[in-house]
């Protein structure tokens, strides 16, 4: 499925690297979700394999997963790189990181996918979650801000503590 | 005796029977996991729905629990005096007020406290007890000051601010603690917390500790002798939360806790007051397609025995029931408006135990219903507006017997009154770096109990031998208090530092003297009879700023330095009951800094404040009414973590000097304690 939708890709997005730090504010989000995860964090980090910076960004997701990015609670993170066009392999993974730099018809695969899955989707391409295609929107620099999209949290069964949804910006 | 009205009952009943609760916001947040994740505290303390501290539309300040422990304080208030625009009056060893802004007395009623959503604050004297309250000082997560009026946010009583004592939920946060102290002043104290989760389904946690300690030993009159009592502590609380399902969490707490102390009466004489405390409260919060709804019903049982004799008057007792019902729902409205609107029904039963020479047995009866909301507009991504607005409906009644001669019948406390209270906020992110908060509070403060309705009879047996009558006066007006603010904050990360300042100008209208002598009657009983009742007095103004540089350097050091002026103008009606007026018992001048120090193991944290003269007036028969010059005090913390479980600490207070002369009561003595806490 995801196959069939990557065929309708759309342009570029002007990239800036995903780095440990946005990293590290996606997986804070984890405590606040209201079931929470348990046991080991198994995150899909996907990229358009036909995008040079979404390929760069994912390498840095990954050494960034690799390099001790910790799951608050303690549970083990557990990386894998996804291409946009293999979605299939995304079966098991609790927590899907959308690099930057993907096409824009990636949303809709990535969206289909965790909706059908019940993954946690979330991106530092906020446009991802302004399209609610993603369920995060995660902004780390000056400060922390968290964009929230209902409609793709309702589409993939996610729900977030009340406090967390008066604190996170809506999409 | 009067009862719950059926209202109450049901009220009670249902927010029971749902099982649960809330005041609730403080006690359902994760705050642990939205400090982590958004690199500041959070609060829900200005608006009732959680916000980042730094957009709060209050003026407010968060004591973190590291901060906390570094104070090397067991006791609230002095953690509380590094807070900018509070001051503390201390009349005994444990005895302390905190003062917002000025308008220093005993017994003070302009602050409004409340721990994990339950009102501390007791309504029979409009007093906090900090010495009973139910709580482990290690285990609490946070404390929020906001200064300035925040009746519409919080209820009656935050006419001049308010605190918010946090402690660690154990839906979220295990909190096993225990710590032993000993002192001077023969101090022993212990404190222990154990708490248990259940994953993400609940949790439990239970706290009990307890303190002894010597009153200090300044010189008293006889009279002053006789009630004076060395301190004592015992208390016992447990909480429960749990997750009901993904969106309904429900929450139960209880209470129990007494005390003993030596400490000033509003009119400034000195008692032995021994103070029992029980509560139990329920709650919900339940996120819904209509909002977050919460629920918080809760009951505060409290008995004052007091072993005040003299010849002006006999030991009594008085107990006081709190109930309090709160329903309220917060939702937004688009992506820029949030509001919260909420209801509440409060009942009051307030009962004098004394000795009456006329025949008489009274007992008082309030009715409290509110309506409010609070309206969060986010104009633009560095522009926000909060208003807030309360309506309060009180209704008084006389539901014991009074004396028929009386200057006040029985009928006469059949009355009610409406009062209404708003708070408005901007906050402007001017840059990255910069806050300005605009902020007006109409802040209402009601009579204490005390006010409405102590009544009793008794003989002066000074010489006189007349009949001294002290009634009630139903017919007294709440004080207003208009508060006007302008606050700046600038980060300043090259020096790894916040400055925050603050402006303000407040208008206090019909403040209330207590028990004013009004006149003599004629009666059967006695042939003159002296009437005393409280009346509402005058009108004063405030103004003055806070200024403060507060930062951490990664290398350990860290450092708070404050400064704090207030300067307050009476009409010539007012004087406190304390005698002097507000102008005369406010220290203009307060200057803090604290320095700390963390290298490996050790903790180093020192803290000097400087306050400038005031007048204060202590009645013992025979007065010490005392100008009291400026003064300054040391306090220092020396902390050694032995492993990752044990800390063994010694701190000192007025170390400066053996005593120090901090007003009429008496002389504030040096105090040290060794103190060994356990985490595990």
């Amino acid at each position: 499925m995801g196959g069939l939708l990557w065929a309708a890709l759309g342009g570029i997005t002007p990239v800036s690297a995903t780095d440990a730090f946005d990293l590290s504010v996606g997986l804070k989000t984890l405590p606040l979700l209201s079931q929470r995860i348990v046991g080991p964090v198994n995150m899909a980090i996907v990229f358009d394999p036909g995008s040079p910076e979404s390929r760069a960004d994912a390498d840095a997701i990954k050494a960034a997963a690799d390099g001790g990015a910790e799951v608050p609670g303690g549970e083990r993170l557990v990386p894998m790189l996804v291409a946009a066009d293999d979605l299939s392999r995304l079966k098991g993974a609790r927590l899907l990181f959308l690099t930057q730099g993907a096409r824009a018809g990636a949303f809709d695969a990535v969206a289909l996918v965790a909706a059908a899955n019940g993954i946690l989707s979330m991106s530092a391409d906020l446009a991802c979650v302004r399209a609610n295609k993603c369920v995060l929107g995660i902004v780390s620099r000056p400060t922390v801000e968290i964009y929230f999209s209902r409609p793709a949290a309702v589409a993939s069964h996610i729900g977030f503590t009340p406090a967390f949804t008066m604190l996170a910006k809506p999409n | 005796m009067s009862r719950p009205t059926t209202r109450t009952a049901l009220w009670t009943v249902l927010s029971f029977a749902g099982g649960f609760s809330a005041g609730a916001e403080a006690q359902t947040l994760d705050y642990d996991s939205l400090e982590n994740l958004f690199g500041e505290p959070i609060t829900t303390a200005a608006t009732g729905t959680p916000q980042k501290a730094h957009a709060s539309a209050a003026n407010m300040t968060i004591i973190t629990a590291d901060e906390i422990r570094q104070s090397g304080s067991r006791n609230i208030p002095q953690i509380l005096s590094r807070v900018p625009g509070l001051d503390i009056l201390r009349s005994g060893a444990v005895a302390y007020d905190v003062g917002v802004r000025g308008y220093q007395e005993p017994m003070q009623s302009r602050l409004l406290v409340l721990l994990d959503g339950r009102q501390v604050f007791q309504d029979d004297y409009s007093r906090t007890v900090w010495e009973n309250l139910p709580v482990n000082v290690d285990d609490i997560r946070q404390i929020e000051v906001v200064t300035g009026a925040a009746s519409a946010l919080f209820g009656s009583n935050a006419s001049g601010g308010v605190v918010n004592i946090i402690t660690y939920s154990p839906l979220y946060e295990t909190s096993d603690k225990a710590s032993v102290s000993y002192g001077s002043n023969r101090t022993r104290q212990g404190d222990v917390t154990a708490s248990g989760r259940m994953e993400d389904l609940g949790g439990i946690k239970i706290s009990a500790g307890g303190m002894n300690g010597q009153e200090f030993g300044a010189r008293r009159s006889s009279s002053e002798q006789g009630v004076t009592q060395d301190p004592a502590h015992r208390y016992v609380a447990a909480s429960q939360v749990f997750q009901l399902s993904s969106d309904l969490q429900a929450f139960s707490d209880f209470s129990y806790s007494k005390s003993r102390s030596t400490e000033a009466y509003f009119s400034g004489r000195l008692g032995g007051i021994d103070d029992f405390v029980s509560s139990a409260r329920g709650g919900f919060t339940w996120q819904s397609a209509l909002g977050t709804i919460k629920g918080n019903a809760y009951w505060n049982h409290s008995r004052v025995e007091n072993n005040d004799s003299s010849p002006y008057f006999v030991a009594y007792a008085d107990t006081t029931d709190l109930f309090v019902n709160q329903l309220e729902d917060a939702f937004r409205v688009g992506s820029d408006h949030t509001f919260r609107i909420f209801g509440e029904y409060r009942h009051i039963d307030f009962r004098l135990d004394a000795p009456q020479v006329a025949p008489q047995s009274p007992a008082l009866a309030e009715d409290v219903y509110v309506l409010g909301g609070t309206w969060l507009w986010q104009i633009r991504d560095d522009v926000s507006w909060t208003n807030a607005a309360r309506i309060e409906r009180l209704g008084l009644q006389e539901t014991g017997t009074i004396w028929s001669e009386s200057v006040m019948p029985a009928s006469a406390y059949d009355h009610s009154l409406a009062t209404f209270s708003d708070n408005s906020g901007v906050v402007y992110t001017l840059t990255e770096q910069d806050t300005a908060r605009l902020a007006y509070g109409r802040g209402v403060q009601m009579p204490r109990l005390l006010d409405y309705g102590f009544i009793a009879t008794n003989w002066n047996t000074s010489g006189s031998g007349r009949l001294q009558e002290r009634v009630g006066n139903p017919f007294l007006k709440p004080t207003i208090v208009r508060n006007y603010e302008i606050d700046f904050d600038h980060k300043m990360p090259a020096v790894f530092s916040t400055m925050r300042t603050a402006v303000f100008f407040e208008q206090n209208t019909s403040l209330i003297n207590t028990m004013t002598n009004v006149g003599t009657v004629q009666t059967s009983v006695s042939n003159a009879t002296r009437t005393a009742y409280s009346v509402n007095m005058g009108d004063s103004d405030g103004y003055g700023g806070e200024i403060q540089i507060k930062g951490q350097h990664p290398s350990g050091l860290r450092w708070d330095a404050s400064y704090s002026y207030a300067i307050v103008e009476d009409s010539p009606s007012v004087k406190s009951a304390l005698g002097v007026g507000y102008h005369d018992s406010t220290p203009k001048h307060h200057v803090r800094l604290l320095l700390g120090y963390s290298v490996g193991p050790w903790e180093f944290d020192g803290d000097g404040e400087f306050l400038s003269s005031d007048f204060t007036r202590r009645s013992a028969g025979t007065d010490f009414s005392t100008y009291t010059p400026g003064y300054s005090t040391l306090s220092a913390r020396i902390g050694y973590s032995l492993n990752e479980h044990l800390t063994l600490s010694l701190s000192g207070t007025n170390l400066s000097q053996a005593r120090t002369w901090a007003s009429a009561f008496p002389s504030v003595e040096r105090q040290a304690l060794l103190t060994l806490s356990a985490r595990y």
